[in-house]
């Protein structure tokens, strides 16, 4: 199992690698075109009171404007770079399944001395992996869009403006909303979305790979499928659960500070009930469809 | 320890009722056969006679649809796969990988892989460590697959169509290369439709047709037996 | 010189054949050791235990002998590679005579033709040197 993480880790992060040095690279590049200008950062206060932060181009004519416009197009290129990043890491974990396992390459990793269980696992335990790098790659290009010390300084200036009795206030609301029991529920149930909606894609490829033709087509129409399944295993869960959870708060005023927290309390009891169903669902979802996945490459398997 | 038993019992691979079924078709209809160790065995036939499905049943890439197929007595699975070295008619590594990742990953998951003859062999071929599949053709990708599997000191060796369209000296190193190597007590299953070719390297013979063994026995016994080489024997046996 | 296998006859007897000849035309020399059976057979893309008959019948006509330790061994007696040498002479010999006498060939005839020929290639064979040294 270890070796097999190994060598899938080192298979993909020959693709990942480039992809995180493309990112960075338009981050760092976009950072510069956007700070590198006369730029100004207002402080001003809106309507409801808020503190707003607004920037705008100095200077006036037409340069400014067609600078506005190029600004803004290096904004939306950004943007789509980063959407792109998620996209290629999809379908990395889409390729790695099928050419790896379903092409050519399938002769090889079949025949090793392993089960077709820790070829799943290893397959989605670093698919789960670089899901989790790319999503902070793509917060770190964020970041890094958008530092800049004027900006720091305003969300600084801002959040010094609220006093530390409203910080107290703040912070035993996240805690009722999120309570500690729910901490390690929302942990698993994170693990177990992510991981049991790969296997679910490994099953619908194993499921378009056993059709004659048109194999890609009927991976999708499988995956819908088993989607639909799913769903339909959920909703009838939660139609039966439903009765045994806490209620939803209802007909609360939110008039005075202990009605709010009376809220927030209510409100994390009913979340961390929502999180515990999900986390069955899920489990259940994960469970299957890795079982499903197995059974269609040990014994349906039939390479090329 | 599992080895040494392993290697006193019985036949390599075993067939008792195989059956295997692809929608309609047939590709193997209640084959009963047995290899034994320390023997060549050729598996002879034409295309769709079922010889690829019967070696990729041994190696574990099918499951059969009914009876049964024993490689040392197991069914198929993580074990066996320890225990056979495959070279299928496809190439299956990967054009970015280097020669070194591959040699590193058969030692890594094989513990009966011997690196040094692997890399004897390569050097020989003139093929380095650093050296990418990209660059290479495909003949000498085969050779390279080839030598990875004859570099094992597996008990049995499933070949599917080794010298398939190759030229004839390509065809004395592939012959040669899987002579030189093969562990002794082991079994060597080669499947061709191009008997004249392997002929001379075999000990023993099964003739598949349809999915059915049409015939199984020594190759020195058919000779002289018939008073034919195995390529007309084959000839006559698929003429219609 | 390589391996020729024709498929119509036994390939143990041919490859008995073929290492005679090597050991007459001294390819393999008296006394030296022969490589493994697993490396001839390699080497002739033959079954290694056709190879092993094949020597197995080289051993017991004298030309080989095993040494349970260290391999095979051409045989270190000269005087026998030599006498087999000159036997199969006699043999190509008495074939050749055979199919000229078929084609209706006197003995005197025969060696008139042969004598001939000998000369005329020793002429041609004199000729290329003398181009070589211009």
């Amino acid at each position: 199992m270890n070796k097999l993480l190994k060598y899938e880790f080192r298979a993909t992060l020959r693709l990942y690698l480039p992809l995180y040095l493309v990112m960075l690279g338009f981050a760092v590049l976009g950072r510069f075109s956007l700070w590198g200008v006369p730029w100004q950062v207002t402080v001003g206060e809106d309507l409801v009171g808020w503190t707003n932060l607004s920037v705008s181009v100095t200077g006036e004519g037409i340069g400014s404007e067609i600078l506005a416009f190029l600004l803004s197009m290096v904004l939306v290129g950004n943007v789509l770079v980063l959407l792109g990043a998620l996209v290629v890491h999809f379908v990395i974990t889409l390729q790695r399944f099928w050419k790896n396992l379903m092409g050519d390459e399938g002769y090889l990793m079949f025949t090793l001395p392993v089960s077709t269980g820790e070829l799943l696992w290893s397959k989605a335990l670093c698919a789960f992996f670089w899901g989790i790098a790319t999503s902070l790659m793509v917060l770190l290009s964020v970041l890094i869009l958008a530092w800049h010390p004027l900006l720091v300084q305003g969300v600084k200036q801002e959040l010094s403006t609220i006093p530390p009795e409203d910080w107290q206030l703040i912070l035993r609301m996240l805690q009722n909303v999120l309570p500690p029991v729910a901490w390690p529920i929302l942990a698993v149930e994170f693990v177990a979305n992510n991981i049991g909606s790969l296997f679910l894609l490994y099953s619908a490829m194993a499921i378009g790979h056993t059709v004659k033709n048109h194999k890609v087509l009927a991976s999708v129409g499988a995956y819908a499928v088993l989607t639909m399944i799913v769903g339909t295993v959920a909703s009838t869960i939660i139609s039966l659960v439903l009765p045994l959870m806490a209620g939803v708060p209802q007909d609360i005023q939110l008039n005075s500070l202990s009605e709010l927290i009376l809220f927030s309390y209510q409100m994390g009891r009913f979340m961390t009930g929502v999180w515990a169903v999900a986390l069955v669902i899920d489990l259940l979802c994960a469970v299957g469809a890795f079982f499903l996945a197995r059974y269609l490459l040990t014994t349906q398997l039939n390479l090329e | 320890m599992e080895r040494s038993e392993a290697r006193r019992e019985g036949p390599v691979l075993e067939c008792r009722q195989l059956s295997k079924i692809y929608g309609a078709v047939r590709a193997l209809d209640q084959v009963d056969l047995a290899v034994q160790r320390g023997r060549i065995v050729g598996l002879l036939g034409p295309n769709g006679s079922g010889k690829t499905t019967l070696i990729k049943t041994a190696a574990g890439l099918l499951t059969p649809s009914a009876g049964e197929m024993l490689v040392c007595g197991r069914q198929p699975g993580a074990a066996t796969k320890g225990l056979v070295s495959y070279l299928p008619e496809r190439t299956y590594l990967s054009d970015w990988m280097r020669v070194e990742d591959i040699l590193c990953l058969f030692r890594d998951f094989y513990s009966d892989f011997d690196l040094q003859k692997a890399e004897e062999m390569l050097f020989r071929l003139d093929i380095h460590r650093m050296d990418r599949l990209r660059t290479m053709s495909k003949g000498t990708r085969e050779k390279v697959q080839l030598i990875l599997v004859m570099s094992r000191r597996a008990e049995l060796y499933l070949l599917d169509e080794p010298i398939g369209g190759v030229d004839p000296a390509a065809r004395e190193f592939i012959l040669g290369t899987i002579i030189g190597n093969y562990s002794e007590d082991a079994a060597v299953v080669i499947s061709t439709h191009l008997i004249r070719d392997v002929e001379q390297v075999l000990d023993d013979v099964i003739f598949l047709a349809y999915g059915h063994v049409g015939l199984s026995a020594p190759v020195e016994e058919l000779r002289e037996e018939k008073g034919k080489s195995i390529d007309e024997l084959f000839r006559e046996m698929y003429r219609c | 010189m390589t391996w020729n296998l024709a498929g119509d006859r036994p390939i143990w007897l041919q490859l008995t054949e073929q290492i005679q000849l090597r050991i007459l035309t001294g390819e393999y020399q008296a006394g030296e050791r022969l490589p493994s059976v697993r490396e001839l057979a390699a080497q002739a893309a033959v079954n290694p235990n056709t190879m092993q008959k094949a020597l197995t019948e080289l051993e017991r006509s004298g030309l080989l002998y095993a040494q349970r330790t260290s391999g095979r061994f051409i045989t270190q007696d000269g005087e026998r590679i030599r006498e087999m040498r000159c036997r199969m002479a006699q043999g190509e010999t008495r074939q050749f005579l055979a199919r000229m006498e078929e084609l209706g060939f006197s003995a005197g005839e025969i060696l008139e033709l042969v004598r001939r020929q000998v000369e005329a290639e020793e002429g041609k064979a004199e000729e290329d040197s003398d181009d070589g040294t211009e």
